[in-house]
């Protein structure tokens, strides 16, 4: 006869193992690498191209254009990293995980899309950079159930900023005051230095973080 | 009354028993995520893997992707031991609460 200790004990084990087999990371270190470093050279090229060409020569429609190249190549490249994954697995690209991740990530990347096609019909696309990291946020918030803590961190790390930069608190450093109209920026810096600091910055240091435990 | 020679002696070892409970989980595992998943050394799961492969509940499938990998799944058998084993251990916590 076993002991109810030692019964416990082994559900425990399988418990905490099952749990652990079932968490799904949406996004892997190389892919957050690619998207870290294609968002910095992104923020450094309009900023560069700007200085050098005076002001108002980043249009609202080049901008937009500039960020979905990057948008495209990293969700691109993030697929197929998660394709070759499980095919290594022996699971289906539409994995459990994969579907549970689409679908919690598509309500605030919906909502995302549609304040940047709004922008985009007025020209004032460089105003939705606040939006957008505070809906990419949410987005990797939203898989907190299923997902490695270091998402939640990442998530996190994007809603506070995103929030911060909505509310206005970033525009003594950024200049990105959130703003509704025609009117545009005279500048773009502030929205660049935003991106290169979120999408960029925040991407490579999670890159960094998650580098070893990747398989 | 809870027959405790139900209890299966080849899954309650601790160390069979994580690689039982990973193989429930997905369709495959390959020996490296295994290893790593479980934090064992290569001839210590090799081992455990050969005595469960032994009893039936594991079968193993080597093929040549981008490089040779050898991929364990729960045979029937192992399914049905490892339901079994689990249903004798939610007894035993069931019946000692009473």
């Amino acid at each position: 006869m076993i002991p109810r200790s030692e019964a416990e004990e082994h559900l425990r084990v399988i418990r905490s193992l099952m749990e652990k087999a079932t968490i799904y990371r949406a996004l892997s270190a190389p892919a957050a690498l690619v998207g870290g470093i294609l968002s910095l050279g992104t923020a450094a090229f309009l900023m560069w191209h700007e200085i050098n060409n005076g002001p108002n020569e980043i249009t609202s429609n080049f901008f937009g254009m500039a960020w979905a190249v990057v948008f495209v190549a990293t969700a691109g490249i993030s697929l197929l990293l998660i394709q070759r994954d499980a095919k290594r697995r022996g699971e289906p690209f539409l994995s459990i995980g994969f579907r549970s991740a689409m679908t919690a990530m598509l309500p605030p990347m919906s909502f995302a899309a549609l304040i940047t096609l709004a922008h985009t019909v007025r020209n004032t696309i460089h105003y939705t950079v606040p939006w957008w990291i505070t809906f990419y946020g949410l987005a990797l918030l939203a898989m907190a159930h299923f997902a490695p803590r270091s998402i939640i961190i990442l998530g996190w790390a994007f809603l506070v900023s995103g929030a911060a930069s909505v509310g206005g608190l970033l525009d003594f450093w950024f200049g990105s005051r959130l703003q509704v109209g025609d009117h545009l920026p005279e500048f773009i810096n502030g929205p660049c230095v935003l991106m290169g600091a979120t999408f960029g910055l925040f991407h490579l240091v999670y890159a960094a973080c998650t580098w070893p435990r990747r398989r | 009354m809870i027959d405790f020679e139900k209890l299966d002696k080849t899954i309650h070892e601790k160390a069979r028993l994580s690689i039982m409970t990973l193989l429930a989980t997905r369709t495959s595992w390959s020996f490296q995520d295994l290893k790593a998943e479980l934090k064992m050394s290569d001839g210590n799961l090799i081992t455990h893997l050969r005595v469960l492969h032994e009893a039936g509940y594991v079968a193993v499938t080597k093929e040549i992707l981008d490089r040779p990998q050898t991929s364990y799944s729960l045979t029937t058998r192992g399914k049905k031991a490892f339901q079994d084993y689990l249903s004798v251990l939610e007894q035993i916590v069931k019946a000692t609460q009473t």
